[in-house]
């Protein structure tokens, strides 16, 4: 049976960079608006089991950051820097990949969408590498 | 000849699905926060299941739908792994919560000899307080990868040792029955 023909549909890739765009100044946003001692999400973990996870004060650091206040921010938590860089370029790089998404159109080369992919990839597990190996550190004694 | 043509069906519950499964992701390896991971893991893991439905019956490409399928389903396995942590039931839960106890009578004690012996204001608290908070960092870390019960005049000890010890830019180290904790400094600032 032949399918109906839709040349014309929406363009996946520049949706998808321009809804991740949304969420990463959703972050920003966040940690200018707030600094105070009282965030809005808390320390769910610290708070349930006692735990201190590197995570701890990251909300604080990224406040800080955004304020151009670096040396306070890596005193509150040393990895705030790293994972405040992966939301910065992960920024610039869904910024890029909307631009180009718009000038070539849709549908967007695999092979380019592979790239993003796995730039993306390395960038997350390289800046979340001490929150990856606590979490995972964590599961392996858990289990 | 017909050249089958893909259709757009289920493409927008496919983008949605595969942002929120992200957001996920990157939620469920921040362990304050891993639990929360939850909402948009659920929300991602529905998207893409209608994705891939309205894909199916609208001879629409399934690729989007199940790549968010399977990014919420890691998501969603992280965040019931952080909820068995956060739910305290097992062992492991209990010994942790039995050490951070412990880890918070040697900060209290630490405060305390900590101003007895920083209080004379000869030193750089500029530095110390960098060298202390690297150092705090690795004994958290040490006192994480520990399986044992710390008891709690050890760690009263530890806490007052630990800041004399800042002091004198020595170390040093906590037995417990599983293992040892060392707690230096390279602070030169004295």
């Amino acid at each position: 049976m032949k399918p109906p023909s839709c040349k014309k549909g929406i363009n996946v890739y520049a949706s998808v960079n321009a809804l991740f765009i949304v969420v990463i100044l959703a972050v920003f946003i966040y940690s200018f608006a707030f600094k105070t001692e009282k965030y809005p999400i808390p320390a769910l973990l610290t708070q349930s089991t006692g735990l201190i996870p590197p995570s701890r004060g990251l909300s604080k650091s990224f406040s800080e950051i955004v304020r151009g206040n670096i040396s306070a921010a890596k005193l509150i938590n040393p990895h705030s820097l790293q994972i405040f860089a992966f939301f910065l370029i992960q920024l610039v790089m869904r910024v890029a990949g909307f631009a180009a998404a718009k000038i070539i159109g849709s549908p967007f080369p695999v092979k380019g969408i592979a790239v993003d992919v796995c730039i993306s990839l390395a960038l997350f597990v390289f800046c979340f590498a001490p929150l990856i190996s606590y979490t995972f550190r964590l599961f392996v004694q858990l289990f | 000849m017909d050249v089958e043509t893909r259709t757009t069906a289920g493409q927008v519950m496919g983008v949605i699905g595969i942002v929120l499964g992200v957001v996920s992701l990157v939620l469920a390896f921040i362990p304050c926060i891993g639990v929360m991971a939850f909402i948009p893991g659920v929300l991602a893991l529905t998207f893409s299941i209608i994705s891939i439905v309205q894909a199916s019956n609208g001879y629409g490409s399934k690729g989007l739908g199940i790549g968010a399928l399977i990014v919420s389903l890691v998501s969603i396995v992280l965040a019931a792994a952080w909820l068995i942590v956060f739910s305290g039931t097992f062992a492991f839960a209990d010994r942790a919560i039995r050490n951070s106890d412990k880890i918070e009578i040697f900060g209290k004690e630490f405060g305390k000899a900590f101003e007895e012996e920083f209080g004379k204001g000869d030193v750089n608290l500029k530095i110390v307080s960098d060298s202390l908070e690297n150092s705090l960092r690795q004994l958290e870390n040490e006192l994480d990868s520990l399986d044992g019960y710390i008891p709690e005049e050890k760690a009263r000890k530890a806490g007052q040792a630990a800041a004399r010890a800042l002091k004198k830019s020595t170390r040093v180290v906590i037995e417990t029955d599983s293992g040892k904790i060392q707690f230096e400094t390279s602070n030169k600032s004295h």
